[in-house]
């Protein structure tokens, strides 16, 4: 009660508010929400829960632009619907995913401009915020370059500094760091604490949680149109977590998903709750951790298999001249898991494009299954070798998911009797059953994830590559999909399982799932080696940009602090496997045997 | 990326030179070109053309070799072309169907050295001027700024749609559209997405753009607002000087449009 007295105003007010894109179809329905000034707000949900729509309902992109709304939202005093988008935008900033297209000018100097020059400043006004924004994301030497020369880091700090510029008290964040390495990400998520200390309210939507649990103050669940839970970090993942993994199929932080197995697993409540990673190294840095099982540790000794796909001292240049890859030897072998890593533009696409003739090395030479690239068409190779591309829609070539699927066989000349218990087969492994009359793009996110890996896998290849694949995805969207990747692949030729290659920045999923990984650098390899080696060398990470994964980060920092916990933990499972007493001072100390 | 990086960077007179008298020796160059009927003199003025760029835009000479290729092949379709239109005076070759006439051979110089003047001269201003300079030149002269900002905006996308056409070409050659239904069921295949991509592109960007104010007042501030440059009318100037003695010459030397 106290509590509501010394609260000001809220300086976003929902009021029985809903909203959608056709009339009939609400995205968000009847939802009422305050939000506070200078409160940092964590916004979750699945794809396709309406997080997005939330920011466009803030700044009055729906109904002014399109879509349409019912019942109130207040912003800053101002009722959105008696207001104009331009009003709005002095109060709301708003950025988006896409950070190409948000960037509408030639010179990044004019794009923080544009928005200040827009709302008819002085000039001298103009340039003060300009040169501040940019000053404060760290781009002012980005200032006169062209848009599209900037790394995909950069491209992001000058969208920021553009919105900033206009001096809104509320910042929405719409998964600012879906399309940036690691290391750009961290340096995001530095920002918004520096946004955070300046007071704005903050409001940003990320799958990943890890880096902003510590951030936020309050977390606010979107479910089927509504607000399913609402309050501090820790008290949602506490009350919620396995709910939010379960029900809603979203990823929690890595320190709450070990806390809620051992609580499950081991009846163990460390108090309070830890929902990040210096409170996880905090906790257990008392529990006594016992050796691992010979299993986990000798799992990472593969054999060196086959190679199928070899890269022989590969340079490629670009028409313009522009060197994407030196001197690059690589092999995919047989049975692996592959996983390409390197910050954006260090030629991790290029490198895989190579892999199916789309490109042709410039010196050197790539031999897939015996056969030298460049004397051999795409079409010969990916006989072999499927290709997903990162945009699904980019690769659908049917009306119908059935067709669409078929076409793969087709293509391949398979016998008209043999495609269609094949095509049931995936349609069932990739969950898609029942929308076999769908038109591709009408499906979800996930969907169309699945349906772009379903017909390169219907194909058989023995060797997979996927650009990206969990790019846009949620928890329960990315496992899976790797799930029936793994199941459908399994059944290789050789028995030796799947053989895929992985382009990706999620080092989580390069931790969860790949048995090798590539670390690219400015079009050289400067790492190849497991996943855990890489992840172990602090120096080498620094210079290629990556990030180790928040359970490696907790497992290195116990060991950091004298815990004798394995180096070789390499999933939630193994860590929780690990400890055998939850305390070794004696109080609460339950020893377990297992 | 090729397509807005046409203009060069760099520091020269033309590169200061503001977008509107520049342009305006485009249309004096563009306009003696076809009052100047002397292929000697067409020849002369091409030459002078990228002397200007070279020595006042700082534009080195291997970029116009670059265009030359490609201004040259056009400037040899078009003789050609006349060649064979043109028949008249004596012959110069006795080709067998069509014979180089002496009139022929007049017209296909004259049509070739005019079509690299204009193309030249085109091409030093596009490597000159910063699109920005000119989009501001353009609402100068009381083009609306959302029309302004069109081309802006053109110019900003074209490279990225550019480049997405290119990955869904990829994308789809992997899936053998081609080889399974045809090239004109690929075609139909590669368009479908490459529309959607654009449309969702076109329809982010107005998102951006309005939550950014666009369009929230009837004009706007500009923090580099267009100011008229004493070089570009100098050069107009010198220009239309150049053209008159190239005319007067040209009328000596046996009438405006005919002979050499």
């Amino acid at each position: 009660m106290t509590e509501a007295l010394v609260r000001p105003d809220p300086i976003i007010r929902f009021e029985h508010f809903s909203c959608g894109y056709v009339k009939g179809a609400p995205i968000l329905r009847d939802i009422n929400l305050e939000i506070f000034p200078g409160e940092f707000v964590f916004l979750v949900g699945q794809s396709g829960s309406g997080t997005s729509t939330l920011g466009c309902s803030l700044n009055g992109i729906i109904p002014f632009v399109q879509g349409w709304t019912e019942g109130s939202l207040t912003i800053a005093g101002v009722n959105v619907a008696g207001s104009r988008v331009a009003e709005l935008a002095t109060h709301v900033g708003v950025i988006f995913q896409d950070v190409d297209d948000q960037l509408t000018n030639l010179y990044a100097r004019d794009e923080v401009m544009f928005g200040p020059e827009n709302l008819m400043l002085p000039a001298a006004e103009v340039e003060r915020r300009a040169w501040g924004a940019l000053g404060f994301v760290g781009a002012t030497d980005c200032a006169e370059r062209f848009v599209f020369e900037l790394s995909g880091g950069q491209k992001q700090k000058v969208v920021i500094a553009a919105v900033l510029a206009m001096e809104p008290e509320i910042l929405f964040l719409d998964e600012p760091t879906a399309n940036l390495d690691p290391r750009s990400s961290s340096e995001v998520f530095r920002f918004l604490t520096q946004l955070k200390r300046e007071r704005k309210t903050l409001i940003i939507t990320e799958y990943k949680m890890d880096e902003l649990v510590s951030l936020a103050d309050r977390m606010i669940v979107l479910a089927d149109g509504g607000v399913v839970c609402d309050g501090s970090p820790r008290e949602v993942i506490e009350q919620h977590g396995e709910e939010l993994q379960e029900r809603w199929g979203l990823w929690i932080p890595q320190a709450a998903e070990l806390e809620i197995m051992l609580r499950q697993q081991k009846g163990w409540r460390a108090e309070p709750f830890p929902v990040h990673t210096a409170e996880a190294v905090k906790q257990y840095s008392g529990y006594r951790f016992a050796a691992l099982p010979e299993s986990i540790t000798s799992s990472s000794s593969a054999v060196k298999s086959e190679a199928l796909i070899r890269a022989n001292d590969v340079t490629y240049r670009y028409s313009d001249g522009t060197t994407a890859l030196s001197n690059v030897s690589i092999e995919v072998r047989a049975g692996e898991i592959l996983a390409i890593v390197g910050p954006n533009g260090s030629g991790k696409t290029t490198l895989s494009k190579h892999f199916v003739g789309l490109l042709k090395p410039t010196l050197g030479k790539v031999v897939v299954f015996g056969k030298d690239t460049s004397n051999t068409s795409t079409r010969e190779l990916t006989r072999r070798v499927g290709y997903v591309f990162q945009y699904p829609e980019h690769q659908f070539v049917k009306d119908s998911v059935e067709a669409e699927v078929r076409f793969s066989l087709q293509a391949l000349g398979v016998e008209e009797s043999e495609i269609g218990p094949r095509v049931q087969e995936v349609l069932a492994i990739f969950g898609l059953e029942g929308l076999e009359k769908r038109h591709p793009y009408s499906l979800s996110g996930g969907e169309k994830r699945r349906l772009s890996v379903a017909t390169m896998v219907i194909m058989r290849p023995r060797v997979l590559l996927m650009d990206e694949p969990t790019f846009a995805q949620d928890r329960r969207n990315t496992e899976r999909m790797m799930e029936a990747v793994l199941m459908a692949t399994a059944a290789d030729v050789d028995n030796l399982g799947s053989t895929i290659v992985l382009i990706t920045h999620d080092m989580k999923l390069v931790a969860d799932y790949a048995t090798r990984v590539v670390a690219m650098h400015e079009g050289r390899v400067a790492f190849d080696g497991s996943p855990r080696q890489l992840f172990a060398d602090r120096e080498l990470l620094d210079t290629v940009n990556l990030e180790e994964p928040a359970l490696f980060q907790i497992v290195r920092e116990l060991r950091e602090a004298g815990s004798p916990v394995s180096p070789h933990i390499a999933s939630a499972v193994d860590f929780v496997a690990s400890i055998d007493a939850m305390s070794i001072d004696g109080t609460g100390l339950s020893s377990v045997s297992r | 990326m090729q397509f807005a990086i046409q203009y060069l960077r760099k520091d020269s007179v033309l590169h200061r030179m503001d977008a509107i008298t520049k342009l305006v020796w485009v249309f004096v160059i563009g306009a003696y070109a076809f009052i100047l009927g002397s292929p000697l003199l067409l020849g002369a003025s091409v030459v002078l053309v990228i002397l200007t760029g070279a020595v006042l835009g700082g534009i080195p000479f291997a970029v116009f070799r670059g265009v030359s290729v490609y201004l040259g092949f056009l400037g040899l379709a078009v003789g050609i072309g006349q060649l064979i239109i043109r028949q008249g005076g004596a012959v110069l070759v006795p080709l067998p169907v069509v014979p180089i006439t002496e009139q022929g051979l007049e017209w296909a110089l004259r049509f070739a050295f005019r079509i690299m003047l204009i193309s030249f001269a085109s091409m030093v201003f596009i490597w000159t001027t910063d699109p920005r300079k000119l989009v501001l030149g353009l609402i100068h002269l009381g083009v609306p700024y959302r029309i302004g900002y069109g081309l802006f905006v053109a110019l900003r996308f074209m490279p990225l749609l550019e480049n997405e056409a290119e990955v869904i070409r990829q994308a789809i050659a992997v899936r053998g559209v081609a080889e399974v239904s045809g090239r004109r069921e690929a075609l139909r295949r590669y368009v479908m997405p490459l529309l959607v991509a654009a449309i969702r592109r076109s329809e982010d960007v107005a998102i951006t753009m309005d939550s950014r104010a666009f369009g929230a007042y009837p004009t706007r501030t500009y923090v580099d607002p267009f100011r008229w440059t004493a070089s570009g009318v100098a050069l107009v100037l010198v220009y239309l000087v150049i053209a008159a003695v190239l005319i007067y010459v040209g009328a000596q030397m046996g009438g405006l449009f005919t002979r050499i």
